[in-house]
């Protein structure tokens, strides 16, 4: 089966499954409410009682920016720890919301309610934050090992360069490689999901040595169905910069149309992100179903 | 005849122009013979000066600057300053030096005459704090001291080793940018000697108006740009070398640059295709000058570019014409007839820096079409061949005499020749101006940006090594400057700011002002007494914040109690009081609006902060408030609620730390917050949703 049917059948598996994506959207938006809170309270606080709200309705005031910076400058160690303590805290809910979107996919029937849901997040919790504790370390070496001579390599390249151009591509092909770096080991671990879901176990070392010998042995289908389904991704963001540039700025109404565009591309990317378990199950079945044709 | 007349009235200005230049004898005369070794990354130069002492001291010594030494170890102030800074790091960021990449010059001959003076020279120290290993300052003891009006020649030979570029000095690959490069004399400054500092971190230039001719030999391959204008060019095929003259009357310092990769372009600057007689008409009404005396004169523009730029060559010429014309009709015609811009070497550091009659412009392949990137450098570097060419103040000792005139003499021009720009948005050097571009500021938005962040760090006029940080020295000298300038400009208008300018330009050129100067001319042109606001500005570090507290409006009610009333006493009982404001069919409102001063900076001389109150049915109550107390309240009574209250609704004070808080909306407003609210939690979002992508 080649990876553009895989992608289709993917594609198919998360879209019977899109109330799912609706339920992560709500998760995410009230986890990052809660987060900016404090600092929409210091906007309007700033704002409501003055007429550079009214300026900043049309467009990005530098000197509101500056009024705000200016006040707001001694706060910036406090917002700073809000924000590292709520990444903390996300990190974890992403780990415990992983369990029900992998658990979801995996049910026989496409309807799953509210509670499967959360009975999937915490049937999966324990062995999926194991995992991301492993797969820290896993990050570290991949950047230390791979990365970080590829790029001492790259950097060497364009600080020897004469002109701009080699420096600029270097600079991009660093880029590049770190994107695809990290790319490689999120999918990896990916299928370590899926295995520890689909195969019930929950021993992640285990898991995670027969995830390499099944990628490894089928390494470019993998990594051609996860560069698709990125690829879908790039589009759906290009998709949304191209509409978000051509909608009106300024009138309630308007923000109300650009609000809703911005959430339904957050949306968007709650579905993509099931996209790409979706056909990482799909490869997983396949070979599964047809262990002699891998 | 009639044609031989328009031809002379033609070259006029030109004739003019030239004598203007040549026409005072400069007390410097240089001429320098010098050689360029590529391989070795070596000047070979010989030197000869003429001073004369113009002053009515008697001068016994000659003090020299020698620049590259500042780069020769790590004993030089310069270096000492740059470690200081970055406690952690082993340099301070364009000063990290590699082994093998050390600049220097030594003096390997000097004699007056048939006197040798090389004994007789020694390192000077004039700075404090005293770096004692500094050799960028040195002084010479003359065979006999100089009477006033006396000259003495000078004869020096000296060999110097090109840095790997530092401080937009240096080599890069092919590329040299030669700048600060010979044994250059201080200036005297009577009764109070020679001004001559030692190469700082923080610090620029000062020197004496000089006459230049040098003669500078390089392999044949080589392309080069210097000030002033090419006189000659030898070729010697034997050597495979070529030795070509700059002359130049009239400049205090002369740069050069080669580099077998530039591309060099020529075009001109033709004043009658540029300016109109309308603009000359517009620029002579408002400075009350004769539109005669605003004509601009050609100029030849010389563009070295990188072959990987060369399709942005227009765009850097069109926004030197720009520069060109709006300097020369604002602020005084360009006095020389070359002007050379450099788009400098990649990575050879030595982008965006100015020298008479040449300076340095710097791009990218791929610049960001809607950014004002390129034009805003060039316009700078340009700008600063009348703040710090032609009006050569002290950059050691007062850097936003032109530094802060410039930037804001560069934003007045941008926002003349092409309005706000765009952020310059890039991905990895790509721009992303399709989905980013939409964010235009102006130089005025974004010095005060900076400048409001400057205030508490040090004054203004602080000399340059004494700053706290070089960051602090940046904000202040241009950023907080300029804001300063762009503030006056709003207290005394633009036209009166515009003569103000026009008239310290026009009365120093060719001399060394001073702030002093700055203000006396300030307050004289504008016909007010400035000096509060230069107190305050200049050297003052204190906080410019007025906000409106609150604006309320309050129905006026009946009031009760007991009360004198025919002869005896009546109760108005709360019933009462109110069945009697029911039957008011007008009703009366008490609105209160209080203003006050957060910050310790205030209004000086004859300056009232202006209160604006607008009501509901749009009638507007202006009040003037001297801003020296605290706070004030004023209070209104009429048929209307306040709509809102602003203090300096004008925004004079641009430096004021928060305008947001200069106007109190009654009621409130949540359009604009809530916009922000919900971009703050689209961008969380996304962020968190990178984030659950890796786990």
């Amino acid at each position: 089966m080649s990876i553009f049917t895989l992608f289709i059948r993917g594609l198919k598996l998360a879209w019977s499954r899109r109330r799912l994506a609706l339920r992560l959207w709500a998760v995410h938006f009230i986890f990052s409410f809660l987060v900016i809170a404090p600092l929409a309270f210091a906007v309007h606080g700033q704002l409501a009682h003055s007429l550079t709200g009214t300026a900043v309705l049309k467009k990005l005031e530098v000197h509101w920016l500056t009024d705000f910076s200016s006040r707001y400058l001694d706060a910036a160690p406090l917002f700073l720890g809000l924000f590292l303590a709520a990444g903390l805290v996300f990190l974890v809910l992403a780990v415990f919301l992983n369990g029900g979107i992998i658990g979801c996919l995996n049910r026989p029937g496409a309807r799953t309610t509210l509670a499967d849901f959360f009975h999937d997040c915490g049937l999966y919790f324990w062995r999926f934050f194991r995992l991301f504790l492993l797969s820290l370390p896993v990050y570290l070496v991949i950047i230390g090992l791979l990365y970080r001579p590829l790029a001492g390599l790259l950097n060497s390249l364009a600080r020897r360069a004469a002109t701009e151009w080699p420096a600029l591509i270097a600079g991009n092909l660093r880029l590049l490689a770190l994107v695809l770096l990290l790319g490689l080991v999120s999918m990896f671990f990916d299928y370590v999901k899926i295995g520890l879901a689909t195969r019930g176990s929950r021993k992640v070392l285990k898991e995670a040595r027969l995830t390499l010998k099944f990628v490894a042995g089928r390494f470019f289908k993998a990594w051609g169905l996860y560069l698709l389904a990125g690829l879908a991704f790039v589009l759906l963001t290009l998709l949304y910069l191209e509409v978000a540039r051509v909608l009106p700025q300024g009138a309630p109404l308007r923000l109300a149309l650009v609000f809703a565009w911005q959430q339904l591309y957050i949306l968007g990317r709650q579905f993509s992100r099931m996209l790409f378990y979706a056909t990482e199950t799909e490869f997983v079945r396949q070979h599964q179903e047809q262990p002699q044709s891998s | 005849m009639k044609k031989f007349l328009m031809l002379f009235l033609l070259v006029l200005p030109l004739l003019a122009l030239a004598q203007a230049v040549a026409s005072e004898p400069m007390p410097l005369q240089y001429e320098i013979w010098v050689t360029l070794d590529p391989a070795q990354k070596e000047l070979q130069g010989r030197e000869t000066i003429r001073w004369t002492n113009t002053t009515r001291d008697t001068v016994p010594d000659i003090w020299f600057h020698l620049y590259w030494n500042a780069f020769k170890n790590e004993k030089s102030a310069f270096m000492r300053e740059a470690r200081q800074e970055n406690f952690a790091g082993d340099g301070h960021g364009d000063t990290r030096v590699r082994d093998g990449d050390w600049g220097w010059i030594d003096v390997e001959s000097l004699r007056s005459g048939d006197v040798d003076l090389l004994p007789a020279l020694e390192f000077m120290v004039p700075d404090e704090p005293r770096h004692p290993d500094d050799q960028t300052v040195m002084r010479v003891k003359l065979p006999r001291p100089l009477a006033p009006g006396e000259a003495v020649d000078l004869d020096l030979a000296f060999k110097a080793r090109v840095p790997r570029t530092i401080r937009r000095a240096g080599y890069h690959h092919n590329g040299f940018f030669i700048g600060q490069w010979f044994p250059k004399p201080g200036v005297y400054q009577e009764g109070r000697g020679w001004n001559c500092h030692q190469y700082h971190l923080n610090s620029e230039f000062f020197a004496d108006f000089a006459d230049f001719r040098v003669h500078i030999t390089v392999p044949d391959e080589f392309v080069v740009g210097a000030a002033g204008r090419e006189t000659a060019a030898v070729r010697d095929a034997k050597a495979g070398t070529k030795t070509l003259t700059f002359v130049q009357e009239r400049i205090h310092d002369f740069a050069w640059t080669a580099d077998p990769d530039y591309i060099r372009i020529e075009r001109d600057f033709v004043a009658r295709e540029e300016v109109s007689e309308a603009e000359y008409r517009e620029v002579a009404g408002a400075l009350r000058l004769p539109v005669a005396a605003v004509r601009l004169p050609d100029v030849r523009m010389i563009l070295l570019i990188n072959p990987e730029h060369r399709g942005q060559a227009e765009r850097h010429f069109r926004a030197l014409r720009k520069a060109i014309k709006y300097y020369g009709l604002w602020y005084g015609p360009y006095p020389y007839p070359t002007v050379t811009m450099v788009d400098p070497p990649f990575r050879s550091g030595s982008g965006g820096m100015e020298y008479q009659t040449l300076f340095t412009a710097g791009t990218q392949v791929l610049p960001t079409p809607q950014a004002n990137h390129p034009e805003m450098v060039i316009v700078h570097e340009f700008g600063h061949g009348y703040w710090y060419g032609l009006a050569a103040s002290n950059e050691f000792e007062e850097a936003w005499l032109d530094e802060g005139l410039n930037t804001y003499s560069t934003g007045k021009v941008l926002a003349k020749a092409y309005g706000p720009g765009s952020f310059p948005m890039t991905l990895a050097g790509i721009p992303l101006t399709r989905y980013c571009g939409s964010f235009k500021y102006s130089d005025l938005e974004f010095d005060r940006a900076v400048a409001v962040h400057a205030v508490a760090l040090d004054p203004v006029l602080t000399a340059s090594w004494r700053f706290s940080s070089s960051m602090s020295y940046g904000m202040n000298v241009y950023m907080r400057a300029a804001t300063h300038l762009r503030t006056l400009e709003n207290l005394i208008g633009k036209e009166a700011m515009l003569r103000v300018m026009r008239t310290f330009q026009t009365r120093f050129r060719f001399r060394h002002p001073t702030s002093r100067d700055f203000i006396a001319t300030a307050s004289e042109v504008s016909g007010r007494d400035l000096n509060w606001f230069f107190d305050q500005m200049l050297r003052g570090t204190s906080d410019w914040d007025f906000a409106v507290d609150r604006a309320v409006s309050g129905e006026q009610r009946s009031a009760r109690g007991v009360f004198e009333r025919q002869g005896g006493k009546v109760e108005v009982k709360a019933r009462e009081a109110r069945e009697q404001d029911r039957k008011e069919k007008k009703k009366t409102y008490v609105t209160r609006v209080r203003v006050r001063r957060l910050g310790e900076a205030r209004p000086g001389g004859d300056v009232q902060l202006k209160v604006l109150t607008v009501f509901e049915n749009g009638a507007r109550r202006i009040e003037n408030w001297d801003g020296q107390g605290r706070w004030i309240e004023f209070v209104y009574e009429g048929p209307d609620k306040v709509k809102y209250a602003q203090v300096d609704p004008e925004t004079i004070f641009l430096i004021d730390r928060d305008l947001s808080n200069n106007s109190f909306v009654a009621g409130g407003r949540s359009s604009g917050p809530l916009r922000w609210s919900g971009k703050l939690l689209f961008w969380m979002q996304n962020l968190l949703q990178f984030a659950a992508a890796l786990i």
